[in-house]
């Protein structure tokens, strides 16, 4: 007998700032003991959105870390992050930065002022995301989930809204689901479900409720195994996605018998001696 | 003058060239910014720099 349904070779593409993505999983390169190591888990996730971070250079220091030429550029889109940036105005220069030294124009917007949650700072996050827009960034703002942000984020013209989880780097999973739903809800750009996941059972319940994509980095980088986890989030991330697809079942309060309630086989009930009913 | 966060002694006639050969900086895999105007480092001018110009030499690294 043919399927009728075999597991396509990629997940539907996703369009972020008008190019198309086969995976929904995107991976930070934070954190990982060596750049091989590193490779070796974008490779295990399939992702094809990377972020990087923008830093000083040590002045006076022999050589760069050779970050660039450890990731395959052609392959991979870069999405140089402004962690770190605590007013929209450190965020533009570090995105202007980022867009010089890189080439590329994309920008996953961060303003945090606060250094104990690494809450996001929303005024200053939506400030710099609409001139970020102007400058012809592709913007693609951290925030926290928060749906008439999102709308206004969506509005001044953001490629993706990316509404935390948890706090960054705590591994507490979907804490924020309730909220995360209503940034889904009604959402016209793609909602990327960024920090907090630990385990790739909290990457599928996030597409599960209909988030676009998911990014990860400590999940992986400080798992015993991180090429491991990285194959078991982009699994997580796929069987999310295809659940969610696929469409979920209404819950009920009560239960509802899987087998028929007909025909079943009883014996003797002496309280109630109608003999050999099934009903 | 500051650069990358730190006070810099500023001579008279002092250009952005000189002052990355002065800190050893390589061209290659750098972006600096110098005051609100930002260069990738490659392209970098050599303009004449201020006494208080606020100079950012960055490079890319890892991160989430």
């Amino acid at each position: 007998m043919t399927p009728t349904y075999s597991l396509p070779a990629t997940t539907d593409a996703l369009t972020i700032g008008g190019r198309e993505f086969e995976s929904r999983l995107m991976l930070g390169t934070g954190k990982f003991s060596d750049f091989g190591l590193m490779r070796e888990a974008i490779e295990a996730s399939g992702a094809q959105i990377i972020t990087v971070a923008i830093r000083r250079v040590e002045l006076n220091a022999p050589g760069h870390e050779g970050l660039l030429d450890a990731l395959d550029l052609d392959r991979l889109q870069l999405l140089p992050n402004t962690a770190g940036c605590r007013t929209s105005a450190e965020a533009l220069r570090v995105a202007r930065l980022a867009r010089a030294l890189t080439g590329v124009n994309w920008v996953k917007l961060e303003v945090i002022p606060d250094p104990r949650y690494l809450l996001p700072d929303s005024l200053e996050t939506l400030q710099a995301a609409r001139l970020l827009v102007d400058e012809g960034f592709i913007v693609l703002p951290y925030v926290q989930p928060d749906a008439v942000l999102a709308r206004q984020l969506e509005k001044a013209g953001c490629a993706t809204v990316m509404p935390l989880a948890s706090p960054i780097g705590s591994g507490r999973g979907l804490l924020a689901r309730a909220l995360i739903e209503t940034v889904i809800d009604g959402a016209t750009v793609p909602i990327v479900v960024d920090a907090g996941l630990g385990v790739p059972s909290e990457a599928a319940q996030a597409m599960e409720i209909g988030a676009d994509a998911v990014l990860v980095n400590t999940a992986v980088a400080e798992a015993k195994d991180p090429v491991r986890m990285a194959a078991a989030f982009a699994m997580g991330v796929r069987a999310g996605r295809e659940g969610y697809l696929a469409g979920r079942m209404e819950m009920r309060s009560h239960a509802s018998p899987s087998s028929p309630t007909q025909g079943v086989v009883r014996l003797p009930d002496p309280e109630h001696p109608e003999v050999g009913s099934s009903k | 003058m500051q650069v990358n966060g730190e006070p810099f002694d500023h001579t008279p006639g002092l250009t952005l060239h000189a002052l990355l050969d002065q800190l050893n900086v390589k061209r290659e895999g750098v972006a600096v910014a110098v005051g609100d105007e930002i260069y990738a480092g490659m392209r970098v001018p050599d303009v004449e720099l201020k006494p208080d110009d606020v100079i950012d030499i960055v490079r890319i690294t890892a991160g989430g």
